[in-house]
This record gives structure tokens, C-alpha cells and sequence, in this order.
């Protein structure tokens, strides 16, 4: 029989359960900043663009043509492999593969469906479209992690290999350049009817993706116990192991869920464009990394969130556009997406080292 | 640092300044009150001279237009960075909503940009192709190179150079690029014409397009066919590195697609016989001004494909061509 609480035990909280509500309270602290920031260029961009509003024509970025056409829908791809590389990050690994695990999924999707009549029915094309780029992207991330644990390699050294080989697969596996073949069509069903579908003359579905991704990489790291799992081993991996979590299959499952998502922003691509190609996805790995990072991923393991996945890829989206908007030449939009990363981290260090120093101001 | 109330209460005054910005205003007309004619111009990357040729010629035609017309024609550039089918396609939609009257577009790839270019089209825009074509899609016009002749005229002028006879080999660059396919097709075609020169087996060599990777290719199909007399360049990729040529000058001969101010010194250095320039600073030119005959006046070319004759550039004119290169790179 369980004894009851003392007073002591109700007022204070386990000392576990004290540093995961810390842990908690500073991921959302961060999250208000990056939201901060998001509805500061928002703000400056509104502004903007009521200023070069053409008359009788609505402001330039504050319209839903822009929120969703112009930066959710481009986004989503990004914000979509961003939840699964942050779970990556949390364990303290890195995928630099998700770029060409993307490439893959949408030429296979591509491959398989231009064998289906243009008018296939959706019962028959629906569970095709979406079947085959999660389970090519699921073996590549079984791939990635059975590679990482088994052969005990850096994930660096593993992804960077990967992403090479997946690539090449993706250019000597299909005949084409670009698939669909010459003369053939993905079936509408998917295309247009699917990802394509017009709501009030927009197209929502890779937005709707692109959230339902986050709630789901949401709730798996805050409700599930295999997403609190992460954040163990990413905070002391050999602490981890010794209180008997089973490190190796919780970073096999890790990367499986990275290569899902890729696997995912591949099916958003073939959907929305109708063709993959062996280009697809060619050095989105490196936004993906900035978009975690920037969202509060640390490199070091132990941090991150969905919702930080997404606020990250926002500022950047919010940065790509806002160079639009604002008329600047593109030649700036690397170096200032670089800034970003630099100066998000900046800000992230600045904030451990005030809090490692009031902590020690306390003792 | 701030606390989560300060954080909240910023995050709801900013939210109020979008609302309040939300609202549209009057905008002012062009200068002079013109009317305001916007052209979007997109090239398939920033890293390649030949688009910046392209966008000097887009940014020229519309200055020398408007200073002419009663219109003030913008040019807004949306060139990707790198080559990337799928921002070019997102490029498009951002310049629909911009309020873009007309596009023109060199597209990587013409599957992934069609439904955009058509989308284009169905909102009212009038898009056209430069350099590389989307047949399959509803653009209006396109300006550029007819790739059979390309490969035809490259291989003829090689055997002028080789008064008709020798073994020779072609480089082909990527072998999946249809618009490369057809050039190589070309090729082949006009070696028809010769009786006394033959490809030496296996004859079209493949490579990466990169500079680096086709100079290798070049060296080492050279190495590997001693016989091989002549060199038909679909492409100038090996001419974009310095020293790509390893023999002494006019010992084999070479003709070459492209004049990029890399190519020239090999002319002059007599490594290369001929260069066949495509008209990148027309592309901007010529596609400004087909757009705005469409845009202002509805007209339409009498061929949908305005075909690029190329200019032949050799030792003589090298260095009057090679003037060019200064304005068309001006920033």
C-alpha cells in the first residue's frame, strides 16, 4: 500500500518532474519569442505592403493569396521535414539525407502512379499516393538509423552518405529526368482533385499536411512516452542507458520518423506539382537544419519542439517572402537566412548563460 | 528577459498593427501618371552569366520603352538562386499575385512549371518561354534556340574547320536533358552530310554539367581515342575552366555552342575554331518586347517559336563580340 503524501510532497514537485516543467516553461518562453519575431516582420511586411497596395488592389502581403499560396503552401514541405529532423536533433543526431529520402519518395510516387489511368478513381489512387512515398520514406529512415545503431557511425557521417546514395538512386532508378514520361499524367485524383483542390481559389491541402504534421509530432513528444524517451537520451545518452531505456531502438525509431516525414514532403511535392524529378528536394536539407535550429533545436541534444519546428520554418518562409515583397534582389535571401541562424542561436546561448547565472547567483 | 505577460502583450499589439494594415489604400500610378506595366523575368539560376546577360537585356528593353512610350514598364526579377524547378513555379505565383501583366520564364524543367505557367494564363497573364521551352504548356510565344539546328550548324561549322574529312566525337553534357537529346540528334544529322568524317566510337561522351567534370571528360575521352581529330561542343561547359584544352592549339578541332567571356580567350588562343553565341541579352530583349506587344497591343508573333539564328563568333570578331560581354554583365 502506497503511504500518504506529506504536506512536503504535495507543495513540491519531484525534482524529475520540477526540471521537465522548467524544461517545459523555457521551450514556451522560446516559442513566444519566435512568435514575437514572426508577428514583428509580419508587422513591418503588412506595412509595407499597404504602402505599395496598386489602387483598388488589396495590401501586398497581408492577403490570403499570399498567407497561403505564397508563404504556408511553399513552407510546408520545409516545415513538414523540419518536425521530423528536430526528433533527430532531440536525440542529439543530424539527417543531412531528407533532401534526396524527398526526391525519392516523389519520384516512386511518380513512377508508380503514371501506370494508373488520368481518371482513375480516388479509392484506387488515394491509398497508392499516399502508401508508397511514406513507406519509401520510412525504409530510408530504417535505413539511416539501422546504419547509425548497428554499425555504432557518427549520424553525420551515415546521412552524408545516405543522401548521396539516395540521390543517385533517385537518378539511375527511373529512365526519365522527370517523371511523369512524356505523354503520361499523374490521375487527378491526386493532383488536382487532391492536392491541388481549390478552396475559394486556394489551395489549403499542403497547409492542412503541413499541420496535421505538427499536432502529431506535438503530441508525440509531449504526450507520449516514447517522445519524452527523446529528450532523455538526447539530454545524457549514457544516464539514459543506465536507467534502462533501450537507446538503440528509440534512435532507430527516431530516424524512421525522419524519413517518414521526407517521405511525406515528398507526397506534398508530386501532389501539388504533378511531376518529380532528379532534382527534387536538391539542398532543402540545409533550410530544414536552419528552420530547426532557428525553431530552438539545440545541436547538442535534449531540445526542440514541433511547434518551434514550425515557427523556425516560418521566419525563414517570412524571410523569403518578405524579400519579395519588399523588392530585394534574391542574391540576399542566403545571406540573410544565414543571419538569421546565426544571430537565433546567438540569442538561444545568451539566454542559457543569464540563466546559468542567475541559477548560481541563487547557490 | 521578458516575462510571458510582456511577451503576450507585445505579441497582441503587433497582431493589432497587422489588422490595422490589413485595410488597402491608393496606391500612386508610374511617374507622371504612365501607366504602370509590370513584367516578371524569370531565368533558371543567378550563377550563370548567360541569365544575367538575359536580365540586363530585360531591365535595357524596358528602360528604352518606357522613356519612348507612354508606359512605364517595371521588371521585377525572380530568378531562383540556384536551378530549381519547383521556385520557379512558386516564383510564377508570386508574380500573378504581384499583379505581373506578362512573364517570361527559361524553364529547368517544363512538367514541374506547367500547371503554374497555365494557371498564369487562366488569371489573364500573358507568359512566354525564352531559351528553354514548355511546349505542353499555355505560354503565348517563345524565343531561343531551335536545338536540331543548334547541333546541325555546330557540326557543320566543325567540318569546315576540318575541310570535311576526320574522325571527331561529340560532347553531349547530360544525357537526360531533352533539349541536350536533341541537339545530339543534330548532330548526328549533319554528319550525314560528310561522307569523309565519322564519330569516333563510341562517339557522344556524357557528363555531369559541371565545368570541372566536362573538362575531365574531354581529357579523358581524348586520352582513351587518340584518333579523335575534332570536338563538337553541344554545350561550352569544358570552355567555362581555364586550361580544359590539353593539346597544342589547332592540332584538333574544336566547335563550340555558347561565347561566355571564359569561351573567348581559347578563340583567341586558337584552342577553338568557332563558338556559336546564342542571344542571351536578347533573351531579354526580344522577350520584353514580345511581351509588351501582347500586354499593350494583344499581338501575338506570327510564330509561336521565334527561333534564335546564333551568331558565329571566330578569331576575327572575338574582340568586338567579347565588347558586349561588359554591358550585357553590367550589375
Amino acid at each position: 500500500m502506497n503511504p500518504m503524501p506529506t504536506v512536503a510532497t504535495i507543495e513540491k514537485p519531484s525534482p524529475a518532474r520540477a526540471g521537465m516543467l522548467t524544461s517545459i516553461r523555457r521551450s514556451l518562453g522560446q516559442e513566444l519569442g519566435l512568435l514575437l519575431v514572426v508577428l514583428l516582420i509580419g508587422t513591418v511586411l503588412g506595412i509595407h505592403g499597404w504602402n505599395e497596395a496598386a489602387p483598388g488592389r488589396p495590401n501586398t502581403f497581408l492577403n490570403a493569396d499570399n498567407l497561403i499560396d505564397g508563404i504556408a503552401t511553399p513552407m510546408s514541405y520545409y516545415a513538414i521535414m523540419a518536425v521530423g529532423l528536430t526528433l533527430v536533433i532531440i536525440t542529439g543526431g543530424i539527417d543531412i539525407s531528407v533532401g534526396s529520402v524527398m526526391a525519392l519518395s516523389a519520384l516512386g510516387t511518380a513512377a508508380v502512379l503514371q501506370r494508373l489511368p488520368a481518371d482513375a478513381p480516388a479509392i484506387q489512387v488515394l491509398p497508392l499516393a499516399v502508401c508508397v512515398p511514406l513507406g519509401i520514406g520510412l525504409l530510408c529512415g530504417l535505413i539511416n538509423g539501422g546504419l547509425i545503431v548497428g554499425l555504432s557511425l557518427h549520424p553525420f557521417i551515415v546521412t552524408l552518405g545516405t543522401m548521396s546514395i539516395f540521390r543517385g538512386l533517385a537518378n539511375v532508378l527511373p529512365a526519365e529526368k522527370t517523371l511523369p514520361a512524356a505523354g503520361k499524367r499523374l490521375p487527378q485524383a491526386f493532383t488536382t482533385d487532391f492536392m491541388r483542390i481549390e478552396v475559394g481559389g486556394l489551395q489549403p491541402m499542403p497547409l492542412v499536411i503541413m499541420l496535421v504534421c505538427i499536432v502529431a509530432g506535438a503530441f508525440y513528444l509531449r504526450m507520449l512516452v516514447a517522445g519524452r524517451e527523446t529528450y532523455a537520451i538526447g539530454g545524457n545518452e549514457e544516464a539514459a542507458r543506465f536507467s534502462g531505456l533501450r537507446v538503440g531502438w528509440i534512435k532507430l525509431r527516431t530516424y524512421a520518423l525522419a524519413g517518414l516525414c521526407a517521405g511525406i514532403a515528398g507526397m506534398v511535392s508530386v501532389g501539388r506539382f504533378g511531376t518529380a524529378s532528379t532534382s527534387t528536394g536538391t539542398g532543402y536539407e540545409l533550410t530544414v537544419i536552419a528552420a530547426a535550429v532557428v525553431g530552438g533545436a539545440s545541436l547538442l541534444g535534449g531540445r526542440g519542439t514541433a511547434l518551434g519546428a514550425l515557427l523556425g520554418t516560418l521566419v525563414i518562409a517570412l524571410i523569403e517572402n518578405g524579400i519579395i515583397i519588399l523588392r530585394l534582389a534574391q542574391e540576399y535571401r542566403l545571406v540573410i537566412i544565414g543571419l538569421a541562424i546565426i544571430v537565433a542561436v546567438s540569442l538561444d546561448r545568451l539566454g542559457s548563460h543569464l540563466r546559468a547565472r542567475r541559477a548560481s547567483a541563487k547557490h | 528577459m521578458m516575462n510571458t505577460k510582456s511577451l503576450l502583450a507585445c505579441a497582441i499589439v503587433a497582431a493589432g498593427c497587422l489588422t490595422f494594415t490589413g485595410c488597402t489604400k491608393k496606391a500612386a500610378t508610374g511617374e507622371g501618371g504612365k501607366r504602370k506595366v509590370l513584367i516578371g523575368f524569370i531565368g533558371k539560376s543567378l550563377t550563370n552569366d548567360v541569365f544575367q546577360a538575359a536580365q540586363t537585356g530585360a531591365k535595357d528593353a524596358a528602360r528604352e520603352y518606357s522613356a519612348s512610350h507612354d508606359v512605364e514598364v517595371e521588371i521585377e526579377i525572380r530568378t531562383p538562386n540556384d536551378e530549381d524547378a519547383t521556385k520557379q513555379a512558386e516564383a510564377i505565383e508570386a508574380l500573378v499575385r504581384q499583379g505581373a501583366q506578362g512573364i517570361a520564364i527559361s524553364c529547368s524543367e517544363a512538367n514541374t512549371v506547367q500547371p503554374a505557367i497555365d494557371k498564369a494564363v487562366a488569371k489573364g497573364v500573358a507568359v512566354m518561354c525564352f531559351d528553354s521551352d514548355a511546349p505542353g504548356s499555355k505560354r503565348f510565344a517563345y524565343y531561343g534556340t531551335d536545338d536540331k539546328s543548334c547541333g546541325e550548324r555546330t557540326v557543320d561549322e566543325l567540318a569546315k574547320a576540318m575541310g570535311n574529312k576526320g574522325s571527331i566525337a561529340i560532347l553531349g553534357g547530360n544525357q537526360s536533358a531533352p533539349n541536350l537529346q536533341n541537339r545530339v540528334a543534330g548532330a548526328k544529322a549533319a554528319l550525314a552530310k560528310y561522307p569523309e568524317m565519322k564519330l569516333n566510337e563510341p562517339g557522344v561522351f556524357y557528363h555531369v554539367e559541371t565545368p570541372e567534370k566536362a573538362a575531365e571528360a574531354v581529357q579523358s575521352a581524348q586520352n582513351a581515342n587518340p584518333g579523335i581529330q575534332g570536338w563538337a561542343f553541344i554545350g561550352g561547359w569544358p570552355l567555362f575552366t581555364a586550361d580544359a584544352l590539353k593539346w597544342p592549339a589547332g592540332s584538333i578541332k574544336v566547335a563550340s555552342v555558347d561565347a561566355l567571356p571564359a569561351q573567348l580567350g581559347y578563340l583567341k588562343s586558337g584552342h577553338v575554331e568557332v563558338l556559336l553565341a546564342q542571344d542571351c541579352y536578347g533573351w531579354g530583349t526580344k522577350s520584353v518586347g514580345i511581351l509588351l506587344d501582347k500586354v499593350l497591343d494583344n499581338k501575338s508573333p506570327a510564330d509561336a517559336r521565334v527561333v534564335d539564328p546564333l551568331t558565329k563568333v571566330t578569331k576575327e570578331n572575338v574582340d568586338g563580340f567579347g565588347k558586349n560581354w561588359e554591358k550585357w554583365l553590367a550589375k
